[in-house]
């Protein structure tokens, strides 16, 4: 298969002061992310909160917030293109021509004062040729495939007439307004409720039958929805991979004592108490500098080495990487 | 009826409707702006010139244009005295007539001739509010007054509140090193000592309408900026801001398109206060015989007037232009509070 987005070896940093200690401190929100996204599939990425899953996706879209933020080291390979490297014009024809994003907040992703049609056509003709009335046409065409009723009709209202299913699909509609080929897709059921989340996963998988749009990279904790939508799964924790596999297999057979911590968390598995089972203790803050495996003092299954080294990504099966000692040979 | 639907529901068509509800602030506006547009007509109607002359077959319009006073066969200095020329045709009874405005006399017009007291005088049938110091009509030049302040403050604020926005904006989006620069630059320029300033200013260069103007745009502006900037700072940060970034807009667009339109409302809920700030300080500045020179027609010199004369014997010099300014300041105030309720989110509280 072929790879429409490389991520190789990607950090970003964020530079703070300590308010306890006034100290100047570098928060490794992301510590040297490798990722493949092969075209024509769903990755999904999992992780608490805190563990880098957005600022990995932010990183590609480049909108880290200088100066507090900054990509200190990595490439990402866009169709062969180091995106990175992009500024300004360049940059502004990546963005929704190429890569489209959209965001968790359905309620202030859209813009409050302009109507949906000012928006969408707005999208429209910065990246593709097209007039404002032929522009206007897709729009609505647009809205009508994203499921939304009287769309001729609809498309002049503003953003606070519509409810919060309704305005994810509408921030759908904005972000393929231009055929991009990538979707990062960050939380975007977070906020829905779970008929609404249904609805809108099954709305992006028709728009990836249908569209130009060949692939999806999905930013969820909803395991369950990663179970059902997804071709693969990247698990991180504290801004690192721990492991990478196809859907069904980290489903079956989960590696990393972590990510087998997520699904029997998820799984609803009570344990001799009665008491559904959650990993103990807590992420760690990324201000603590941790040596050897990050997980390490929140392992059930941690050994020695572990407390050490810090284990490297490697493929334990074909398409199968895992970042643990347990699986190393020795 | 849809279409109508979709046009209401716009956030200022909701704002504008809300500001109808405030009967004092909609009615305000109303009376403000009909007066301040009749007041652009005013050499139509208090005016020493009449609007049509018709003599020996011949139609003249001497507001439009001068005619020397030879043209009607009467001996003066430069224009006729019409009203003095109404009378005599009246008399001589020919087709010849004269249409004078409502009101018979200009601002600037001198009426020592045709006064039989020493000006300042009291109120006549003719001259309404009496005359100024210099014999001239004081109801003319308080309804011309008007028009002055009002296009003074009007001016004053559009362009200090386009400038403020600017630099608003441009510090509050482009962050970190040129937001340190204009926040500085801002409090320093804000520290001059205003009045002093334009005191030393117009000392030097007397200034006409359009120098003290712009005189005051430059004092003036910093003010906005700073709530500006907070409204700025605040909604770049928001979601449809990264959304607009991702889709490909560029800064310009996002600055003019999407954070400023969000950012307004506090420029337009303190535009009406500070045009009434404007018209106030003119006032002053004119009181004071720093702002504008005769013989623009202005309130604050003829409360100078007033204020000259020993025990307040000329009272109705001071009153009736402050009569004026209260009432047209009032009516803006009412203008600026209804503008604040609209534009207030909070108008009704669930919690009683």
């Amino acid at each position: 298969m072929k790879k429409l987005l490389q991520i190789l070896n990607l950090k970003t940093y964020f530079f703070t002061t300590d308010e306890e200690t006034n100290k100047e401190i570098i928060l490794m929100a992301v510590d040297g992310v490798s990722l493949d996204v092969y075209e024509n599939e769903i990755l999904g990425i999992v992780g608490e909160s805190g563990s880098g899953k957005t600022v990995t996706a932010q990183s590609v879209m480049q909108l880290i917030p200088e100066p507090t933020g900054k990509i200190m080291n990595g490439e990402i390979l866009y169709k062969g293109e180091d995106i990175l490297k992009k500024q300004g014009e360049e940059l502004r024809k990546i963005r929704g021509k190429e890569i489209a994003y959209i965001f968790q907040e359905t309620y202030t992703s859209l813009n409050p004062v302009l109507t949906i049609e000012e928006q969408i056509v707005e999208v429209i003709t910065t990246h593709l040729d097209k007039s404002f009335e032929e522009a206007k046409q897709i729009s609505v065409e647009l809205l009508d495939s994203m499921g939304i009723k009287d769309a001729k009709e609809r498309i002049k209202d503003y953003p606070h007439q519509f409810s919060g299913g309704m305005r994810q699909r509408l921030a759908l509609a904005m972000a393929l307004a231009a055929n991009p080929s990538l979707l990062i897709a960050d939380e975007p059921t977070t906020m829905l409720d779970v008929t609404i989340q249904k609805q809108i996963m099954d709305l992006l998988l028709s728009i990836k039958k249908s569209k130009q749009l060949t692939s999806i990279i999905f930013i969820t904790h909803n395991l369950s929805l990663v179970a059902q939508y997804c071709d693969r799964v990247a698990v991180m924790y504290g801004g690192k991979i721990v492991e990478v596999s196809p859907v069904n297999e980290l489903m079956k057979a989960p590696l990393h004592p972590y990510t087998k911590g997520l699904l029997y968390a998820s799984a609803f598995i009570k344990d001799k108490n009665n008491k559904v089972y959650t990993i103990p203790g807590n992420i760690p803050s990324l201000k603590e500098v941790i040596q050897g495996c990050k997980f390490c003092d929140r392992c059930t299954e941690a050994i020695e080495k572990c407390f050490k080294d810090e284990p490297e990504l490697f493929e334990i099966k074909p398409d199968h990487f895992v970042r643990c000692h347990l699986y190393t040979n020795e | 009826m849809k279409t109508n639907k979709s046009n209401i529901n716009s956030l200022f068509r909701n704002r504008w409707f809300k500001f109808k509800r405030h009967k004092r602030g909609y009615y305000s506006l109303i009376i403000i702006l009909v007066f301040y547009v009749l007041s652009f007509l005013l050499p139509l109607l208090v005016n020493k010139d009449p609007l049509i002359v018709k003599y020996n077959n011949n139609y003249y319009f001497p507001v439009f244009k001068y005619y020397p006073s030879i043209t009607f066969n009467v001996i003066s200095n430069g224009e006729a005295n019409y009203r003095k020329l109404k009378q005599s045709l009246n008399e001589k009874n020919t087709d010849d007539f004269i249409l004078m405005p409502l009101y018979h006399y200009g601002p600037n017009e001198n009426l020592l001739e045709e006064l039989s007291v020493m000006p300042p005088t009291s109120p006549t049938s003719q001259n309404w509010f009496g005359t100024d110091d210099r014999g001239r009509d004081v109801f003319a030049r308080v309804l011309y007054g008007f028009n002055v302040s009002v296009s003074f403050g009007l001016i004053v604020t559009l362009f200090s509140f386009m400038l403020g926005t600017l630099a608003g904006a441009l510090s509050g989006f482009y962050g970190g090193k040129t937001d340190m620069f204009f926040q500085r630059a801002v409090e320093i320029w804000s520290a001059l000592p205003f009045l002093y300033v334009i005191i030393i200013l117009s000392s030097i260069i007397t200034p006409g309408f359009s120098l003290l103007a712009f005189i005051l745009i430059l004092l003036s502006w910093v003010g906005i900026t700073l709530y500006v900037r907070g409204e700025v700072l605040r909604e770049k940060a928001k979601e449809y801001v990264f959304a607009a970034y991702v889709s490909g807009s560029s800064k310009y667009k996002i600055i003019v398109k999407h954070i400023l339109p969000n950012s307004i409302s506090p420029i337009i809920t303190f535009a009406p206060f500070a045009v009434v700030g404007n018209i106030a300080l003119l006032v002053a500045l004119d009181f004071l015989g720093f702002g504008l020179q005769p013989p623009t027609a202005s309130w604050g010199q003829l409360i100078q007037q007033g204020m000259s004369y020993p025990g307040l014997d000329r009272w109705r010099l001071i009153i009736i232009p402050l009569a004026f300014q209260f009432i047209t300041l009032i009516l803006i105030v009412f203008i600026g509070e209804g503008i604040r309720d609209a534009f207030d989110s909070k108008q009704y509280s669930r919690l009683k």
